[in-house]
């Protein structure tokens, strides 16, 4: 009978888990800056706003350390169903709010499914490989079950108009499936596929994101809208220089030259006022916190737990890379927030789960 | 489940090592783009955040105009100077107050309202204060520029109603775009401030008149001089819409309306293109562009006679004798009376324990299909209604329209009301009494009708059984003229009467207006023939009496129905006249169809004067010389 480790913190896991914190501490200081002098909903400002999903979610994430993540192993298909049928939902009767149907309206707060299948999905993708597991890489054939699940709540997120979710669910799944080993000729044939149907997914694509990847490739192209919004937002970052302008005295931000400047672009608001050296602590942060996530996953004892843990460090990495790519004007805008510093409940509380839920896994690894 | 000691992450090894690897490389990619524009463009960004601004400015694109069908302007896009104001530069707000105060159209708290919201909006972006604002103001304010920083004139464009209150309710207004529209606004293609038809044609073709901003990226200096031009983009103006309504039409059933309520509409019966289009009263639609206060807009609303409401489409009224044509035909075909046989009229018909009057108390005498449509008889139709029953009636009645939406898709259309016994049980509880045929057989009781419905029906009637859907836009064009759709006729369906009934209901329509006997000889144009039918709708019963209207207060008195169509043998307008409170349909609605009948005709060259010239132009309004 092995004996039980006592469940002990590495100095790395304290580490990574206060860097969680003041990441989050920094983007309420950034809210902050950014939205200055507009006045919230109800009186209640952004950053107090934030400041209370922010306590919501560091309760839901001690929630769910009390609960064994063997339980939400057993429960995941159910978990995975309820957020598809909260997707349904919410494109049948959520309210259109700039022609896109994306929240459920619950009075004192929105919530966004799309949000919550960012994590259900690997919860499901990885109760499927616990349970079929083969040896070496796996051919296409055999990845029916997990592209179905992928696939549904991909296209439904895209009925939305949801596009930025639907790419951060594509490049999840298919990066969890290139880690999990494809044979290669799956490979091509796969991206044989993806080729072909970008013609179709162009068409089916709305004017307006058409026109942000149009401008994306060719930004004298749209020089009122988004080619506008690019510009300011290089403006900003580039301006902040090596050590920044300081805290509240970004000029661009204050201004209102940004759009979105709680949300898609608090990035830019951020590197303005902190400069390169800010910048630099912050990227770093973030990548500390996505190799101690790896680390998780390398730690894990069951597929269950790698793969799940290998999907949340996922997420936390494409939304980090690709909303600051954005920002800096190398990839086309999608809209996608900034994980612990966006302007956003349901994303934040999400993300803290998922936090939460890595830390069971690595926290269970002792026991049986 | 797989025991755990069974995993572990060795066969992943290369893979987590290369997720490793690949989260470096793409956030070192990352960090030398800051790198490059942080520290090495650093000072090129920061001068351009802080010494040099760039700024959005807007070139709007002009609205498409509305034409008649001889390309006469109705609606059109004058520029016009807004005042506006960029919150960044100015110092002292008071100052402001004061130096604007003595020129500003608007009342002291309206202004000081808009120069406070000043504070709270973007600091770069200009906002208008006022709009349209005249030469005299324009040319005080440049003047005065280096005295009253941060206030300037933009060029706009504003939309001028040529035509008045002649084209209105049909043409619509615009307004403002609302918090509702907005947020069901796809693509943001529209932002909060712009203008957007709010009803009619400026509401329904909406798409097609809007074109798209264009705009420019300006660097402007410290002092907001243009030092620099990014980029620009062209505005695309809007199509123009070209109709199919005739302003000389439209002036001539206005002026003989004169002064009552009701509606004027006119179709050419072989294609369904609307020749005229009056609802009276209406409103001048260039109020609402200069801005409408409430005082006014209560006035509007509250006004007895409803100058907002689009009569043609939304007026309800009862058809009163006009619907005998349907009941007429429907009696031919179902072949409960056969077109020589005499019916005797003696001025009541007996119902039960009830008396049905004709409105002609001495009665008619003895009368056959033909004459008792010439002379409107009604003992005569509540037979033809009591043989028919209430269900036929309504299956004939639907057949020509009634009680269906025309298909013109102008927003607000009512749809009428034709009853019948399974609509009453539902409504009200009850069963239906035949009592209540009768008065459906001559127009009256629970069946009502728009003046547009009767326009459909009279004119499938000229055109021998196509129920056309009524056009009032011939085509869209490129503002060079190109056609950009063409908007053919529509036929909505086919009435299947057969030629014998239609025939003959035709001749009894001629002998109505070209007869003596007939019921609206007001209506003869002497040098072509004219077919129609009168109708007298009662708004009140006034029990067994008939009072001659001229007694009665206006708003008791019946409304004056006239329907026609001509020349009678080859049709080639129809027409439909409602006077509201008008009284008898041959005194007061018949003369009017006269004129707009004559008007066609010279227009088109015949008639007994010399042709007219085909263009109407409509008098630009002067521009205002008010402060």
């Amino acid at each position: 009978m092995p004996s039980l480790k006592k469940n002990r913190f590495s100095f790395f896991d304290w580490f990574s888990l206060s860097l969680i914190f003041l990441i989050g501490l920094t983007g309420v200081m950034t809210l902050y800056s950014a939205t200055q002098g507009t006045p919230g909903d109800q009186g209640i400002l952004l950053h107090e706003k934030q400041v209370i999903w922010w306590i919501l979610g560091t309760v839901g994430l001690l929630v769910i350390l009390l609960i064994d993540y063997r339980h939400l192993e057993h429960f995941a298909y159910a978990i995975y169903s309820v957020s598809l049928v909260l997707l349904v939902y919410v494109l049948l009767f959520g309210p259109s709010i700039s022609g896109a149907r994306r929240w459920i309206d619950l009075g004192f707060l929105q919530f966004q499914p799309s949000e919550l299948i960012k994590i259900t999905l690997t919860l499901a993708v990885a109760k499927y490989f616990h349970h079929h597991r083969s040896n070496g890489p796996y051919g296409l054939l055999e990845l029916k079950v997990p592209f179905l699940l992928f696939l549904i709540p991909f296209l439904l997120v895209l009925l939305e108009p949801d596009l930025g979710t639907a790419i951060i669910l594509l490049l999840i799944f298919f990066s969890t499936l290139l880690f999990l080993g494809l044979r290669r000729h799956s490979i091509v044939i796969l991206l044989v596929l993806g080729i072909a149907s970008i013609p179709a997914g162009w068409f089916c694509l709305k004017d307006y994101q058409k026109d942000r990847i149009l401008t994306f490739l060719e930004p004298s192209r749209d020089p009122l809208g988004s080619g506008y919004h690019i510009l300011q937002s290089k403006i900003a970052i580039g301006s902040g220089g090596f050590w920044g302008k300081g805290f509240l005295h970004g000029t661009q931000a204050r201004l209102h030259f940004l759009p979105e400047q709680h949300t898609d672009f608090i990035f830019s608001v951020f590197a303005e006022e902190w400069g390169f050296v800010g910048s630099l602590l912050l990227l770093l942060a973030y990548l500390v916190v996505i190799l101690w996530g790896l680390n998780m996953c390398s730690r894990a004892k069951d597929p269950f737990g790698m793969i799940v843990s290998l999907g949340l460090t996922f997420l936390l990495f494409w939304h980090v890379t690709i909303n600051i790519g954005m920002g800096v004007g190398l990839l086309p805008v999608v809209g996608i927030p900034l994980p612990l510093f966006s302007y956003g409940g349901s994303f934040l509380i999400v993300m803290l789960l998922g936090i939460g839920l890595l830390l069971n896994i690595y926290l269970r690894r002792f026991v049986f | 489940m797989t025991k755990l000691r069974d995993h572990s992450i060795e066969p992943y090894r290369k893979a987590f090592l290369l997720s490793v690897f690949s989260c470096v490389a793409a956030f070192s990619v990352l960090w030398t783009w800051l790198a490059y524009h942080q520290i090495w463009r650093g000072e090129i960004f920061r001068h351009l955040s802080e010494n040099n601004r760039i700024r959005l400015e807007k070139v709007p694109a002009p609205r498409g105009k509305i034409l008649d069908a001889h390309r006469a302007v109705l609606a059109d896009t004058r520029p016009c100077f807004d005042v506006a104001a960029i919150p960044e530069e100015i110092h002292d707000y008071g100052a402001l107050q004061r130096a604007l105060a003595p020129i500003a159209p608007l009342p002291q708290e309206l202004l000081a309202e808009q120069i406070e919201s000043l504070r709270k909006s973007v600091p770069f972006q200009s906002q208008a204060l006022w709009k349209d604002a005249s030469w005299e103001v324009v040319a005080y304010l440049e003047a005065n520029r280096i005295r009253i920083p941060g206030v300037l004139i933009q060029v706009n464009q504003t939309r001028d109603y040529l035509g008045g209150d002649l084209v209105t309710p049909m043409i619509g207004y615009m307004g403002e775009i609302n918090r509702k529209d907005l947020e069901e606004e796809l693509e943001g293609q529209y932002q909060a401030g712009d203008w957007i038809g709010k009803s009619g044609i400026e509401k329904q073709w909406e798409r097609y008149l809007r074109g798209r901003d264009g705009g420019s990226q300006v660097e402007v200096d410290a002092r907001g001089r243009q030092v620099g031009f990014l980029r620009k983009r062209d505005p695309i103006p809007g199509k123009n819409l070209v109709l199919s309504l005739d302003g000389g039409l439209q002036q001539e059933a206005k002026m003989s309306l004169g002064d009552r309520a009701g509606a004027v509409l006119a179709m050419d019966p072989r294609d369904g293109r609307m020749l005229c289009y009056v609802s009276q009263p209406s409103f001048d639609p260039n109020h609402f562009i200069r801005g409408i206060s409430p005082e006014e807009w209560n006035a509007l609303r509250n006004d007895p006679r409803h100058p907002l409401t689009d009569k043609a489409i939304q007026g309800l009224y009862p058809p009163g004798s006009v619907f005998k044509v349907i009941l007429a035909l429907a009696a031919l075909e179902e072949k409960v009376v056969v077109p020589g046989e005499k019916l005797f009229c003696g001025g009541s018909y007996r119902l039960g324990s009830r008396a049905f009057r004709c409105w002609k108390s001495e009665g008619h005498g003895w009368m056959d299909v033909h004459q008792a449509i010439v002379e409107s008889c009604d003992v005569f139709f509540y037979q033809m209604g009591q043989r028919l029953g209430i269900q036929r009636i309504h299956e004939y009645a639907t057949r020509f329209g009634l009680g269906q939406y025309t298909g013109i898709g102008l927003a607000g259309e009512k749809s009428g009301l034709v009853p019948n016994a399974e609509w009453k049980k539902k409504r009200f509880g009850h069963p239906w009494y035949e009592g209540e045929t009768l008065s459906v057989a001559i127009g009256q009781g629970a069946l009502i009708v728009t003046p547009l419905q009767m326009l459909l029906m009279i004119s499938a009637v000229a055109n021998q059984g196509v129920l056309w859907s009524p056009s009032l836009v011939q085509r869209v064009e490129h503002p060079d003229g190109r056609v950009y759709i063409e908007n053919p006729p529509r036929q909505k369906s086919e009435l299947n009467i057969s030629p014998a009934s239609m025939e003959l209901v035709r001749r009894a329509l001629r002998d109505v207006v070209e007869s003596g006997r007939g019921t609206g000889k007001r209506a003869r144009l002497g040098f072509a023939e004219v077919a129609g039918k009168t109708g007298t709708a009662q708004v009140i019963r006034l029990g067994d009496q008939r009072v001659p209207s001229r007694l009665l207060p206006v708003e008791t008195r019946d409304h004056a129905w006239f329907v026609c169509y001509a020349p009678a043998d080859a049709p080639e307008i129809a027409v439909v006249v409602l006077v509201e409170h008008g009284g008898h349909g041959g005194e007061a609605a018949a003369p009017v169809a006269r004129n707009v009948l004559k008007k066609y005709f010279s227009l088109t060259g015949r008639g007994m004067e010399q042709p007219e010239e085909g263009l109407v132009s409509f008098q630009a309004k002067p521009p205002d010389s008010r402060m």
